[in-house]
C-alpha cells in the first residue's frame, strides 16, 4: 500500500483540482515505483484560511506526506519527489516554494521525542 | 520542513493567538537549529469543542512536529519544552494541557523549494544563501 496524506489550504487548492491531483499522484507513483494504481491511496486534509504559516507569516503551502514501500533507492526516491513536485505545481499553479513533499518508507520507525 | 501541526479544540485559539504562536514556533525552532525561517511551517487544526477527538492525543492542545532526523536528543527535547511553554503562554492555557511530540524523518526523503533537503549540519553556505532567497 502506498499512501499520500496531503494538507492543503482552503481556496488555494480548491475541491475542483483535487481529482486531478489524485490522478497525478497515482500516475507519477505508478510510473516511478512501478506500483499498481489500485494500491495507491490519497487523502486530503483541508485547513481554513488563516491556519497555515510559513516563516511566521500566513502561507499558501501544501504538504504531501507519502508512505512508500521500503527499499527504494535514493535516485528513484528523488525522481518520485521531483515528479510529484512538478505535477503539483502544474495542476495548482503554485511555485515549488509552496509545496513540501516527502516519501518515507512505510516500515520506518521514527524516533519520537 | 520542519512542519508543526498545532491541534486545539475548536474556537479555543484566536486568530491573533495563532499568529503569535506561529511566530514563536518559528523563532524557537530557528534559534535552536539555525534553520532558515522560510522552512518552518505551522498549521492549526481544530478538534470538536467538546474535547472529544479521534486522534488519540491525551491533552486538549497538542503540537505535533516533524523535523529532519539527526539532531542531538537534548536539543530536540529542549526545543519541545520551549514550544510547549510558548504555546501555553500565548494561548493562555495551563502547560499541562499542552502536549507535544517531535518525530523525525531523514532529510534525503524530503523535497522543499524544489530540492532535496540537506542533513542537519551539512547545509553549507550555498544552501543557506539559496534558502534566504525563497
Amino acid at each position: 500500500m502506498i499512501q499520500y496524506n496531503c494538507i492543503v489550504q482552503e481556496s488555494h487548492v480548491p475541491e475542483s483540482t483535487r481529482a486531478k491531483l489524485v490522478t497525478g499522484l497515482t500516475q507519477v507513483t505508478a510510473n516511478v515505483l512501478r506500483a499498481l494504481p489500485d494500491d495507491i491511496k490519497v487523502q486530503f486534509r483541508e485547513i481554513p484560511h488563516g491556519a497555515g504559516y510559513r516563516g511566521g507569516e500566513l502561507s499558501t503551502t501544501s504538504v504531501v506526506r507519502g508512505s512508500i514501500p521500503p527499499g527504494c533507492d535514493q535516485p528513484v526516491r528523488e525522481k518520485l519527489l521531483e515528479e510529484i513536485c512538478d505535477m503539483w505545481c502544474d495542476v495548482t499553479g503554485c511555485s515549488d516554494d509552496e509545496i513540501v513533499v516527502s516519501a518515507s518508507d512505510n516500515d520506518y520507525v521514527s524516533k519520537v521525542y | 520542513m520542519p512542519v508543526y501541526n498545532c491541534i486545539a479544540p475548536a474556537g479555543s485559539v484566536s486568530m491573533e493567538a495563532r499568529k503569535r504562536i506561529a511566530k514563536a514556533v518559528t523563532d524557537i525552532h530557528c534559534e535552536s537549529t539555525n534553520a532558515p525561517r522560510s522552512f518552518v511551517h505551522v498549521f492549526f487544526h481544530e478538534t470538536p469543542a467538546d474535547g472529544t477527538n479521534a486522534s488519540g492525543i491525551d491533552t486538549p492542545h497538542f503540537i505535533d512536529g516533524v523535523n529532519r532526523a539527526g539532531r542531538k536528543a537534548d536539543v530536540v527535547l529542549e526545543l519541545k519544552s520551549d514550544l510547549r511553554k510558548a504555546y501555553s503562554d500565548i494561548a493562555d492555557v495551563p502547560l499541562e494541557q499542552v502536549g507535544a511530540s517531535i518525530s523525525e524523518v531523514p532529510a534525503s526523503w524530503v523535497m522543499e523549494g524544489g530540492a532535496i533537503l540537506p542533513e542537519p549540519g551539512e547545509e553549507g553556505e550555498e544552501w543557506y544563501n539559496a534558502a534566504a532567497a525563497h
